[in-house]
């Protein structure tokens, strides 16, 4: 799932500080499960901002909502529709959320109460790490199932640069951020598995244009959509 | 009416019951009172056992305790000792419930005689009049109460403890006419012709005889009219050795009689052996310890009589008691003979109803002198005659036959409402599981708080009550020993987002997480950690719904003070030992002005409540752990939610060091 971290709330009051009414807007989706954006840390954020801005001498009104998942318009609509005299949203939900409330024609500013950092898994509770990034074209059955695209600093396909040090770790790796090498990891499992010998296949150079680099994506499943009579949300 | 059905919190109904309370005849709420007390709301513990049970004063002293029985925490330690804590409950709602007493309104036309005014039918009598009928009870005794008042002695249930649940009943306007018999002062006809309904509650109010020879010796007595007349302040000379033939409950009651009557011996002898003898295991234990012999599987035979007075009993050796099947049907060796010594023999070997109000009337009998009687209905073979207690139970406690006072008025009322006695259906309620053997391991043992009683030596002496009751310290430490069974964590499961917070940090493994969080009722031990820390605010402890959340309670106390408030206390309440400090309060320290709020656990504060009263004007905000806690790990992710709230805190101006955790 998607994860993220709260962002400073000196940076988030920033955003709203002029403001005398604003809405904490939660996800219940990626954002509850990662603690950071559910109905939990909506309060504690709206909680944390009525004590800046107490300390900052401004007179503003916090609410709080948490809505199922924010990047669905039938659970953001209602909220965008029901904002009364509330002249800004914090969100916590990933930035999916942000744009989905302005797309779906919030008349107020969507503000990011999070920085959106990766696709993950959880290590243990409360420590996640990337393990996709969402290339458009998976190579996972080349790589004994772990990602040179997301794992690997250089997103390397035939093998690891000469930067992994004598216990697989990436060059890049600190004591606070420990980075295995992808492709150290690729052998071993590989070796494991019995398939190393596939790795002597050499991977012609990777078409970027599926991933970010081919420009914003949209995916569209023909035998899913609904006919314009058939639609109850209007796109 | 007692109030049976499945209680219901916030529209959250529990699908399975605290054992207790599904053991207990009249289905009380055991655990909700033993929660109230915990929670320094005596009065309202007391409300709860009254709701079930018009006699709480006389249970909290002489009940059987079943609930103790079925109690989970035997499985850890001991059992909770629920009445003594029924009894402190009681105690100290005394003089509330003098000033709540107040008269039922009568509201229709129809009358109803009981006849009996054992707990039996003064249960009818409370049950109908509080549905609007009058009641008229018929008791042949000087006083009210049945055999509460004539046959328990003083020692085990003072006049004191009766008087209450009495007075009760009898200020809701029942018209009690004692030294009253139905069948010789007034006739059961002349009552049908009174009253609309009749209840026959007449109890075993007769001892059944033993026919040994020479069993005609004026020193042969019969345990209840003994009993009755100690308790009437008639007490017959006791003789230096005392035999008590019986090795029941009644038998137990005559024995320790006659020690504070001033025999030098009292010798039972009973068919059974120690395991298998009929009375209280904890009667037999108390009576033992008051120097009484207790002479097992052996049957007397015969009194022996010398110049005109009493010098024993002959013994044969008892063979087995039981056949088969269980059923009681003892055999003897005949060859074993022994003499057991004393000058007075009492026969304590069970009751028998005295059904003599029946003669010349229509109501039929059955086997054995027993009423003919429909258990579904509580009817007699006679249309308007019902019949509840131990003269259709058979011999058994007091709150058995509350139980049963409470299914007749049920049927009365049906009966006066349609003309037809309907069938009254026996409330099933399903009992939470055994505690699994990995939450028996992971439950904090905590020691019993033992009654205070007064030693063997000075009870023998005095028929003053030998328990002494809790003080308000034990009962708060005792009722902290709850289990809490089946009211812990709920989920909202619409909102939860299966994200395994709870699975992870629960200290007993309760919650299962599959497409939603469930937690399994039978494991959770409420503590409430998962409640802090789930990241969709998803989860409730039905415990604790009425409680409401700290900081609103923090908000409430604040706008509330009258004066600025210095300082914000979450304290935990498992130290306190009064329920003064089990209350949300403001108190002036120091030249400070503090805001105390208590939790059963402090690890149940949240990065919110704690960060609330700053923005309320409050200078410090302070945690208190309690010395020992229950949970495995939830001081530490108490520490730690502190540690991010400071982080907060300074991030927001107001400064993290004002927060401080203890």
């Amino acid at each position: 799932m998607i994860k993220a971290n709260s962002k400073p709330l000196g940076e988030v009051f920033g955003f709203i500080e002029n403001c005398k009414k604003v809405l904490v807007l939660g996800c219940g989706g990626c954002a509850t499960v990662c603690q950071v954006g559910g109905e939990k840390e909506v309060g504690v954020l709206a909680q944390a901002l009525r004590l800046k801005a107490g300390t900052e001498g401004k007179q503003i009104e916090f609410l709080e909502n948490t809505v199922t998942r924010q990047c669905e318009p039938e659970f953001v609509d209602p909220v965008v529709e029901g904002l009364g005299d509330v002249e800004a949203i914090v969100s916590t939900a990933c930035g999916v959320g942000v744009n989905h409330l302005v797309e779906r024609g919030c008349p107020v500013p969507v503000f990011p109460g999070v920085d959106t950092v990766f696709m993950g898994s959880t290590l243990e509770h409360g420590e996640w790490a990337e393990r996709c990034a969402a290339c458009g074209q998976c190579v996972l059955h080349l790589t004994g199932g772990i990602c040179p695209i997301a794992r690997c600093a250089k997103n390397l396909l035939n093998g690891p640069c000469g930067g992994t040090t004598e216990d697989g770790m990436c060059e890049i790796s600190t004591p606070e951020n420990p980075v295995p090498c992808a492709w150290a990891e690729i052998v071993e499992r590989m070796k494991q598995l019995g398939t190393l010998q596939e790795l002597g296949e050499i991977q012609p150079p990777k078409d970027w244009s599926t991933a970010r680099d081919g420009g914003p994506r949209r995916r569209v499943r023909a035998d899913l959509k609904l006919d314009r009579q058939e639609q109850k949300v209007q796109s | 009416m007692a109030e049976t059905t499945p209680e219901k919190t916030d529209g959250v109904e529990p699908e399975t019951h605290a054992p207790c309370r599904v053991a207990c005849p009249v289905r009380t709420d055991t655990r909700g009172y033993v929660d109230l007390i915990a929670r320094g709301r005596y009065r309202e513990a007391f409300e709860k056992i009254r709701q079930a049970n018009p006699f709480p004063s006389v249970c909290a002293l002489i009940c059987h305790h079943p609930c103790e029985v079925e109690c989970r925490r035997q499985d850890v330690d001991d059992p909770v000792a629920l009445r003594h804590l029924k009894r402190f409950a009681v105690e100290q709602a005394r003089e509330y419930r003098e000033r709540a007493r107040h008269a039922a309104e009568i509201t229709h036309s129809e009358t109803i005689g009981v006849v009996g005014s054992g707990p039996a039918g003064l249960t009818v009598a409370h049950d109908c009049i509080n549905e609007g009928y009058a009641v008229t009870v018929y008791e042949s005794l000087p006083r009210a109460g049945g055999l509460l008042s004539c046959s328990i002695p003083k020692y085990r249930l003072p006049e004191e403890a009766l008087t209450p649940d009495l007075e009760d009943i009898l200020a809701l306007g029942v018209e009690i006419r004692t030294g009253v018999t139905v069948g010789e002062d007034v006739t059961l006809q002349e009552l049908q012709e009174k009253h609309e309904a009749v209840v026959l509650a007449v109890g075993l109010s007769e001892s059944r005889d033993l026919p040994l020879e020479n069993h005609d010796h004026p020193d042969v007595l019969m345990a209840l009219p003994f009993l009755c007349s100690v308790a009437l302040g008639r007490p017959p000379q006791v003789r230096d050795e005392v035999i008590v033939i019986g090795g029941g409950n009644v038998a137990v009651d005559v024995a320790r009689t006659c020690v504070r009557l001033g025999a030098g011996t009292v010798r039972m002898i009973c068919l059974e052996n120690e395991e298998e003898m009929p009375a209280w295991e904890w009667e037999s234990r108390e009576a033992l310890e008051e120097g009484i012999e207790i002479i097992h599987r052996r049957g007397p035979t015969k009194v022996l009589i010398e110049e005109g007075r009493i010098v024993g009993v002959t013994v044969r050796e008892v063979e087995r008691v039981f056949d088969e099947k269980g059923r009681f049907a003892p055999t003897y060796h005949d060859d074993r003979l022994s003499t057991v010594a004393g000058q007075m023999i009492i026969v304590a070997i069970g009751q028998r109803a005295n059904l003599d109000l029946l003669g010349g009337t229509p109501v039929r009998l059955a086997r054995e002198g027993m009423l003919q009687f429909d258990a579904e209905t509580m009817t007699t073979s006679e249309g308007g005659i019902f019949a509840c207690g131990e003269v259709v139970t058979g011999p058994g406690s007091a709150i058995e036959a509350v139980a049963s006072g409470h299914r007749a008025a049920r049927a009365v009322l049906g009966y006066l409402r349609t003309g037809r006695a309907p069938v009254v259906e026996e409330e099933k309620l399903e009992a939470v599981e055994e505690l699994p053997r990995n939450i028996i391991e992971k439950v904090k043992s905590i020691p019993l708080v033992a009654m205070p009683t007064l030693s063997p030596e000075e009870r023998k002496r005095s028929f003053v009550q030998f328990e002494l009751g809790y003080g308000e310290k034990d009962a708060l430490a005792e009722a902290r020993r709850c289990l809490s069974c089946a009211v812990g964590a709920v989920v909202d499961e619409d909102r939860c987002a299966a994200c395994l917070t709870c699975a992870r940090i629960c200290p007993f493994e309760v919650p299962v997480v599959d497409e939603v969080a469930r937690m399994v009722s039978e494991t959770c031990q409420s503590c409430g950690l998962c409640v802090a820390e789930c990241p969709a605010s998803c989860i409730t402890i039905k415990r604790f719904q009425d409680v409401g959340e700290i900081a609103d309670r923090i908000v409430a106390l604040l706008q509330d003070a009258g004066t600025e408030v210095t300082r914000v206390e979450i304290v935990c309440s498992r130290d306190a030992e009064t329920k003064e400090k089990l209350q949300d309060r403001i108190v002036k320290a120091d030249g400070e002005v503090l805001a105390r709020v208590p939790v059963t656990c402090a690890a149940l504060a949240g990065e919110v409540d704690m960060m609330k009263p700053f923005e309320l004007g409050v200078k410090a905000v302070l945690v208190r752990r309690c010395r020992e806690c229950l949970y495995n790990g939830a001081s530490k992710r108490l520490a730690k939610r502190v540690g991010r709230t400071k982080e907060i805190l300074d991030a927001a101006g107001v400064g993290g060091e004002r927060l401080t955790l203890e």
